[in-house]
């Protein structure tokens, strides 16, 4: 196989994993407003917490795609 | 016309309600109340605000699924969590060079973390309110759907308890259908614990609402 064309491939599969993580950022933007919605919803003193894990999983996937965009 | 028969006594949940009214602290020692938020049962829950309530309404009766229904999805994700392990043996992402592999294994924890989430705000967001008022059934459908169906305590017109299993049997949950006169013609109570009890609360509550009709009370 040539180099040039090897290299291309897994630039081109770099591109599908980038974009699989940028579907799961927007999901999980979608996860936090749902919590919001949610918690304004319903209040029964749990609601730090669950915030606190839906933004964290947030920037778990925005720190992922940065860390795929360095490796990758 | 006399009256024949005049009954005098108020129904239980109103003694309750009137009691605590009195000495807020008796609350705690009732059957059925908890300071837990993942309780799945909790009898006048302090503290619950929602978003339909009126300010005047009390809440008697919170209600989730019982906390056995969540053991499949516990599973699953126990599997999903120790899968990448258990695949390792099996050479199915061998051929990706090391750093796609990596981020591979990640993007898999991160939608075990996503499938986790989802199902605990399901059970813990999908609740069941009963106010001295009206009776609530909130859902969350999907990610951004919510549904909220309610019907006022008179227009209750029938409670069906049902409890189908050998599991519900034995850990007393089962499902409790309110039949309407409302635009919501019957709200589900699905896999409550303590389904005789959720009856036996509404029952009460109706022929509370019934008195305060007769009587030409509000409240």
């Amino acid at each position: 196989m040539i180099p040039g064309m090897a290299l291309s491939v897994w630039f081109v599969v770099k591109i599908f994993f980038l974009i699989a993580i940028g579907v799961y950022i927007v999901f999980a933007f979608v996860v936090v407003r749902q919590v919001g919605l949610m918690t304004d919803t319903l209040e029964v003193g749990f609601e730090t917490p669950v915030r606190i894990v839906a933004w964290g999983h947030l920037l778990f996937a925005i720190g992922i795609l940065i860390l795929a965009i360095l490796i990758l | 016309m006399p009256d024949i028969f005049i009954n005098s006594e108020e129904a239980p949940v109103k003694k309750v309600e009137k009691e605590i009214k009195k000495h807020p602290k008796e609350v705690h020692r009732l059957e059925g109340h908890s300071h837990s938020p993942l309780s799945s049962f909790c009898y006048f829950p302090d503290g619950v605000q929602f978003v339909a309530k009126d300010s005047q309404e009390k809440i008697v009766l919170l209600l989730r699924r019982h906390p056995i229904t969540n053991v499949p999805w516990i599973v699953v994700a126990i599997l999903m969590l120790f899968a990448p392990s258990v695949l390792s043996f099996f050479p199915l992402i061998s051929f990706l060079p090391a750093n796609f592999q990596l981020v591979a294994v990640i993007m898999w924890y991160l939608i075990t973390v996503a499938y986790i989430f989802e199902s605990f705000l399901d059970w813990f967001f999908s609740v069941y309110i009963i106010t001295d008022e009206r009776v609530f059934d909130v859902d969350f459908v999907n990610l951004v759907y919510r549904e909220i169906s309610e019907a006022n305590i008179d227009q209750i017109q029938d409670v069906t308890v049902t409890m189908g299993s050998v599991i519900r049997t034995l850990f007393d949950f089962g499902d409790v259908f309110i039949q309407t006169a409302s635009e919501v013609p019957r709200l589900e109570f699905e896999a409550v614990p303590d389904p005789d009890r959720v009856a036996k609360i509404l029952r009460e509550l109706r022929v509370e609402e019934e008195k305060e009709k007769i009587e030409g009370r509000v409240r």
